[in-house]
């Protein structure tokens, strides 16, 4: 599977890069948001891991860029967030065409499952 | 029959009056008139007090001394008496030849000839008008009194604005005396924050004649200032003319002051809030690459393999991870109960199933102490509830009990029954068990039964303060049993909204 990842937190994307590289998936990072949604509109991904606070432009700008042109369910977005927000706050994203989400610290194992889920939908 | 004609009989017959001497001397004001109202008969008080000589009255119409605006109301109580030859307190209106008008109570009666027949009515008239400026006097100095010593602020405006009267709170309060308030612009007494609205409200006071309570800042003679609430009443001349208001002023200090600490205190929720947000994400950030790198290293075919020595370096890193993990976890959630920010969700869930998934998440622990963990539940029961909440609870409580059971021997029996219209759990363990005195500070925060610097348990002391405010927030209850060296039970329930 070919996977994009955006955090502007370089020690996290280098820590799952570690993982997802190790069982044979293609990934990819960047730690700029704008960079981040350049990459995702011109380039197809599998899935994309993406990260909500991020300082000027945040994971939810990315969201609601992608959501204007109706393309963003294609792009199995996976929000990754240390947010204090509960499931509710989260669920206007979904209704933007969101996949789903991982709650930071993520471990091993929902990072795993979550790309299983994500390549057998 | 002709007015003068009337007059001569009316007058005959009346001074054949018996009772007509002591008429006269009686202090109220005495008439007598025929059926046409002419005044046959009066006393020297009635006369008198209409401005005119006895002999003056005879021959004129009751009528005569009724004013216009009174007149509608004197016809319904003479035809009144003519009908049923009696009238009791009737208040009237007199005029005097120099157009006084003045209230009288009407009582009348029927005077007779000697041979029986009506000659014409008794009419007492008691002058009420004194009374009226009495009861006027009374109610001025009544209001003067109150107006004088009120607890609240007075004072009293003209159109202009000028004070013209205040009363002693205000003059306390500003710290001035009479002379020095009355004739001074009220803006004087106006605090510069407030001299604008003040300027704006009694301008559209003079214009409209409507004047709104208000907020205003005073400012005292000292120049301090203080809030206060400003409630006119307008104050009419005769005319109907507006000539001023009175202002009753509530010194709202205290409320002003409450207001400033409330707003404080939302201030500081809210910076609670955004320090809380801000700890959360950025301990949780350095924590995600900790977590995954060391779980990856304890998986030899992620990362490579690992030497014995480096194996236990990455299982205590990733252990401790796990521990920071899970206390600022118990850290947010404690800040949320206290907030009432804490968000629930009920959905239909079955009890059993929770139970299980409890037990096969939290056996592994338990095995690794050499103890066992038992899931007694037998009854199938379903109820709407918060179950990953419930779940919180249970793990929270089993983890502790994992905690204290001794090694090898450990036993922790969790069970979940119908009770009493409720569900009723319970976390029994075979541990150290703890003191009545420790039972009791149990659920408060960051109570810890060891705080000596060799305790064996660690943790923040704030799981079971969790446990309590989220069994209490969905409207359970929490306790424990337990006794020194046998144990310890701890009981919770939850209610049985919608138990099967």
């Amino acid at each position: 599977m070919k996977i994009l990842m955006v955090d502007d937190d370089v020690e996290i994307t280098k820590a799952v890069e570690a993982i997802i590289t190790s069982t044979g998936h293609d990934f990819q990072y960047t730690n700029d948001p704008r960079d981040g949604l350049k990459l995702i509109r011109e380039q197809d991904q599998d899935m994309i891991i993406l990260d909500l606070s991020m300082p000027e432009f945040s994971g939810v700008d990315i969201v609601n860029d992608l959501a204007k042109d109706g393309k963003i369910k294609e792009k199995k977005i996976v929000v990754m967030t240390a947010s204090v927000a509960g499931d509710d706050e989260l669920k206007h994203l979904v209704d933007l065409g969101v996949h789903s989400f991982l709650r930071k610290p993520v471990d091993i194992d929902a990072i795993l499952d979550k790309i299983e889920e994500v390549g057998s939908s | 029959m002709s007015i003068k004609e009337t007059d001569t009989n009316s007058l005959k017959r009346a001074k054949q009056g018996e009772h007509i001497g002591t008429r006269k001397t009686i202090p109220e004001l005495y008439r007598s008139v025929d059926l046409d109202g002419l005044i046959i008969d009066c006393n020297e008080a009635y006369a008198n007090r209409l401005g005119y000589n006895v002999d003056d009255v005879i021959g004129m119409s009751a009528f005569d001394h009724t004013p216009e605006i009174g007149r509608k109301h004197f016809i319904e109580v003479f035809e009144k008496w003519k009908k049923t030859g009696k009238v009791t307190n009737k208040k009237i209106q007199l005029i005097t030849k120099d157009g006084e008008i003045f209230d009288a109570l009407l009582t009348a009666t029927n005077r007779f000839d000697q041979d029986g027949k009506q000659i014409g009515s008794a009419t007492i008239l008691r002058d009420i008008s004194e009374l009226k400026w009495l009861q006027d006097l009374v109610m001025i100095t009544k209001f003067e009194s109150l107006y004088e010593n009120s607890p609240d602020l007075y004072r009293t405006v003209n159109i202009q604005g000028i004070i013209v009267d205040c009363n002693r709170a205000y003059r306390e309060k500003l710290g001035y005396t009479k002379e020095e308030v009355v004739g001074t612009n009220l803006l004087e007494h106006t605090a510069a924050r407030s001299i604008t609205g003040m300027s704006v409200n009694m301008a559209n006071w003079r214009k409209t004649g409507k004047g709104k309570t208000a907020e205003v800042w005073m400012k005292k003679k000292d120049g301090t200032e203080f809030p206060s609430l400003l409630t006119p009443t307008n104050l009419y001349d005769d005319n109907g003319l507006l000539i001023g208001r009175n202002v009753v002023i509530k010194d709202i200090t205290e409320l002003h002051d409450t207001k400033e600490v409330l707003g404080e205190r939302e201030k500081i929720d809210k910076l609670k809030d955004e320090f809380i947000a801000m700890i959360s994400h950025e301990l949780k950030t350095p924590m995600t690459p900790i977590k995954l790198y060391s779980a990856a290293l304890k998986r030899p075919k992620m990362l490579g393999e690992l030497n014995k020595k480096q194996q236990e370096a990455v299982d205590g890193i990733h252990f401790n991870a796990l521990r920071l993990e899970r206390t600022v976890a118990d850290l947010l959630d404690a800040q949320k109960l206290e907030l009432g920010k804490m968000k629930f969700e009920k959905k239909e869930m079955k009890v059993e199933e929770l139970m299980a998934n409890i037990t096969r998440n939290l056996e592994k622990q338990t095995q690794e102490k050499g103890g066992q963990l038992i899931n007694q539940t037998t009854e199938k029961i379903i109820i709407k509830s918060d179950a990953p909440r419930l779940a919180q609870v249970l793990t929270n409580l089993i983890n502790n009990a994992i905690d204290f059971v001794p090694e090898n021997t450990g036993k922790i029996e969790i069970n979940a029954q119908k009770k009493d219209g409720q569900v009723q759990f319970y976390v029994k363990d075979n541990g150290i068990g703890m003191s009545l005195e420790n039972q009791k500070k149990l659920f408060q925060k960051f109570f810890q039964a060891d705080t000596s610097l060799t305790r064996k348990h660690g943790g923040t002391g704030l799981g079971l303060s969790i446990c309590k405010g989220i069994t209490e927030a969905l409207g359970g209850k929490i306790w424990v049993e337990s006794e020194e060296g046998k144990g310890t039970n701890f009981y919770f329930t939850t209610p049985g909204d919608g138990l099967q």
